[in-house]
This record gives C-alpha cells, sequence and structure tokens, in this order.
C-alpha cells in the first residue's frame, strides 16, 4: 500500500468530539501526543493492577475473619458470598475506569447519558427480581440432587 | 445517495448517526449480558458450596486473557488519538496491535480452554453408589482405635456428599458405546485423588495435573452407577458448564466480530485516510466503543467463572 503520506490532508475538527482531549490537532507533534494518551496509559495500568487485585482477593478466605463472621450470622449468606460481592465491586469499579476514560463517559453529552441510565436501572431492576427469587424461592419447585 | 451526518453532528442530537447508533447498541448489549449475568449470579449464589465446581477453569491462563483484552482496550483507543493528530503511522501499528490482541485472545480460547474442556471426563455418582467410590469421593469420617474422628469425611465437612468424579478415560469409544456397561479411568482428578484434604474447597491458583494411575490400580466406573449426562465437560454435564460455554462464546463472537471490524480498518478501509480521514476516525472511534464493550463485559466474565 502506499503512504498516504503523501496524501495527508488538511486537518479538520471533530466537531462531535466529546472531550477537549479529542480535539484534532493536525500535526505529528509527539510530545502532545504523549501528552494525550498519557491518562489512558494511566487508566490501562490501574486496570492491570486492579485484575491482579480480584484475583489475589479471591483468595482470602473472609469467613475466617471476625468481622464477617458477625455478617454470615446476621444475615445468614455463606462464605463465598462476600467473595463474589468483593469481586463484583472491583470489577464494577474497573468497567467504570473503562466507561469513563476510555469510552468518554465523563464528558459526553445528555442524549448518550439518558439511555444508559434507563440501561442501568432495567438491569438493577433484573439484579433486584433475581434477589427476590432468592430470598424467598418457590419450595416446591426446589428438589435436592439426589 | 449520501448517507446523511456520518461525520458531522445532526442539529436535534448534537452526535453523528454512527455514534448514537453504537451506543444505542451498547445500551442493548448491556441488557443482554445484564440478563445472563443476573442468572448466573443467583444461581451461583443458591448452589451449595459443593455443588459448584472450583479450579475447573485455568486462572493464570484467564488472567494473562484479561490482560490482553485491557491492553486492545488501550492499543483501540491510542490508534484513534494518533488518527486525529493525522500520525498514520502509529494509527497502523496501535490498531495492528489490537486485532492482534482480539485474535490472541481467541486462540486462547479456542486452541486450549476450551478442548481442555472436551477432553476431561466428568460423572455424577448416584447417591446410593456412592459408597462403592469411598476411595475417590472421601465422604466418610476416618477414625482412630478410639472411636475418634482423626481426619474428617466430606460430609462431616460440608453437610453432603462428594458425587463428581473426573478425569481421563482409557477408551473414549467406551464412554459413547451403550453396549459398553463400564469406563476405566486411567487418569483422576487431583480431588478425587485425595479427596479427603480440606485444600480442595477452594480454587487454586496454579491447576494442578490429573493424577496418573498405575496400570491395575485404575478406577472402574459402572455406568449403572452414574446420573445421565456423564462424559466430557459439555455444557450438558452440569449448570455451570452450560453457563460457561453460553456466555464466553457469546462474548467470543463478539470479539470475532470485533476483530474482523478492526481489521478492515486495519487494512483495505484505511484508504479512507487519503480522502476523507476525518469520517475514518469517526469509524475507528465508533469501532472503539464497540471493542471497549466486549473489554467490560470480559471484566465482570472473568471474576464470576474463574475466581468466583
Amino acid at each position: 500500500m502506499a503512504d498516504p503520506h503523501s496524501h495527508t490532508p488538511a486537518p479538520a475538527a471533530e466537531s462531535h468530539s466529546a472531550s477537549p482531549a479529542h480535539a484534532d490537532h493536525g500535526a505529528h507533534d509527539h510530545g502532545s501526543y504523549l501528552h494525550h494518551v498519557r491518562p489512558y496509559l494511566i487508566v490501562g495500568a490501574a486496570l492491570f493492577i486492579f485484575t491482579a487485585v480480584t484475583v489475589g482477593l479471591s483468595y482470602v478466605r473472609f469467613e475466617e475473619h471476625r468481622t464477617f463472621r458477625w455478617v454470615f450470622s446476621n444475615f445468614g449468606v455463606q462464605g463465598y458470598a462476600i467473595n463474589i460481592a468483593i469481586g463484583l465491586a472491583v470489577a464494577t469499579f474497573k468497567v467504570c475506569l473503562v466507561g469513563a476514560w476510555f469510552m468518554h463517559l465523563k464528558n459526553e453529552k445528555s442524549v448518550i447519558w439518558r439511555p444508559l441510565i434507563f440501561t442501568f436501572i432495567f438491569c438493577a431492576g433484573l439484579f433486584t427480581l433475581f434477589l427476590l427469587a432468592y430470598y424467598d424461592p418457590i419450595r416446591s419447585t426446589s428438589h435436592p440432587l439426589h | 445517495m449520501e448517507i446523511p451526518y456520518t461525520v458531522t453532528p445532526r442539529p436535534d442530537t448534537g452526535l453523528s448517526n454512527p455514534k448514537l447508533g453504537i451506543w444505542l447498541f451498547i445500551a442493548s448489549e448491556v441488557m443482554l449480558f445484564g440478563g445472563l449475568f443476573a442468572g448466573y449470579i443467583f444461581m451461583r449464589l443458591g448452589a451449595e458450596p459443593w455443588m459448584w465446581p472450583h479450579g475447573w477453569l485455568n486462572v493464570p491462563v484467564g488472567t494473562f486473557n484479561t490482560f490482553v483484552l485491557i491492553a486492545s482496550s488501550v492499543t483501540v483507543i491510542l490508534s484513534w488519538e494518533a488518527l486525529k493528530m493525522r500520525n498514520y503511522k502509529a494509527f497502523k501499528v496501535w490498531l495492528g496491535i489490537t486485532w492482534i490482541c482480539g485474535l490472541l485472545f481467541l486462540g486462547v480460547k479456542l486452541g486450549y480452554e476450551w478442548p481442555a474442556k472436551f477432553n476431561h471426563f466428568g460423572a455424577y455418582v448416584k447417591k446410593e453408589a456412592a459408597e462403592k467410590y469411598e476411595a475417590q469421593l472421601g465422604n466418610e469420617d476416618v477414625k482412630g482405635p478410639d472411636g475418634k474422628v482423626i481426619e474428617p469425611g466430606y460430609v462431616t465437612r460440608k453437610g453432603y456428599p462428594r458425587l463428581f468424579i473426573g478425569g481421563h478415560p482409557k477408551n473414549w469409544d467406551d464412554v459413547k458405546n451403550p453396549a459398553v456397561k463400564q469406563i476405566v479411568l486411567v487418569a483422576i482428578d487431583e480431588e478425587n485423588s485425595t479427596p479427603k484434604s480440606e485444600e480442595h474447597d477452594r480454587a487454586r491458583f496454579i491447576p494442578r495435573d490429573m493424577v496418573h494411575l498405575h496400570e491395575g490400580h485404575e478406577v472402574v466406573l459402572q455406568k449403572s452407577d452414574l446420573l445421565y449426562g456423564y462424559g466430557p465437560h459439555y455444557p450438558k454435564l452440569n449448570t455451570y458448564l452450560a453457563c460457561y460455554f453460553m456466555i464466553t462464546g457469546l462474548h467470543g463472537l463478539h470479539v470475532l466480530g470485533g476483530v474482523i471490524v478492526l481489521f478492515y480498518f486495519w487494512g483495505p478501509g484505511s484508504k479512507m485516510y487519503r480522502t476523507n480521514p476525518l469520517q475514518l476516525s469517526n469509524r475507528i472511534e465508533v469501532a472503539g466503543l464497540f471493542w471497549h464493550l466486549v473489554d467490560l463485559v470480559w471484566i465482570f466474565v472473568f471474576p464470576i467463572f474463574y475466581l468466583l
């Protein structure tokens, strides 16, 4: 393929860009490029670190800790439920990082935010339905394995 | 015919049509995966501790794949930034790395993780036949001469009997052939080899290999002692595998779609740079948003299937 640099067109601003960082600079400014991408590199590094944290936390036996034993005895949850809750909390934080920085939601227009808010409300509703069924199961449909 | 507002924003929405479209698509995808995750997580919570498999997936391999997808999320945005700054060379390099990362992810999934499941045998023993396989199930307590429990069995620890035996059969044809009444295992899972060890109650970071059995010490499973569904770790073996294959398969299809689109923009589609770099930049942004969705879905898939 021929080098398209020979046809480099005049730069034009992407008017729909959500963030000042998206402004078109139209120049091969290496320093400026590094300046623009530095937040993404930092967020990427944070995602790597929190992935390692997620793996590490999954091996912690929270049920053996005094504080969590109190939770288990008072709320009737089993030991691994704490691992699941903490694992999901870390994953949610990582997803927020991806959404806010990589997908630029932190500077996005309300026309995008509004349908997304409804999406998350419906998702939360789905989880709530399962939660209600979890705490109030229909006993006649529950059979032992054998 | 020229499609309107592919580059310039619509006056009423303030966004170009592709960008609004991809966000509506992402919203629908969040609903799709949200429902699947909700169903899976509450099945997991509702299962007794002994019923949910631990350590069936390779955590280091899953962690590696997570790093690969996160890295590709970073590189796709670096390629977009490079394109916006009219640095074509950097754009090509970063986008090339992105789709290669996608292929690497799929290669690990389809070339190693899934086939490993298809080459592994598993079976649930009927409760009434469990005593015959006590050496592999370890349900009963070991008592000393004074009657005191020296080593508690699985039933004492968990309140339920362990009924699962996994390993590798001597002959796979015996598994499939209904005329053959028994299956000989020449290797068994670590947790069936030392079934009373409490170490098996939690997943291990470095998975152990199967324990190979010497000739004359193989485990012989009578098919009449097994629940229907025994065989390779196919989705039908249990709910966990059904959820695993369905959700990772659906995610894998998204990865494949993303790789095809990114490869096109990296190859033939990049010619648009000569005529309309602004539109190419918008296309990369939209494709990048989809690729980030693929990444964030995996961010949930990894802990719930591999770690929890």
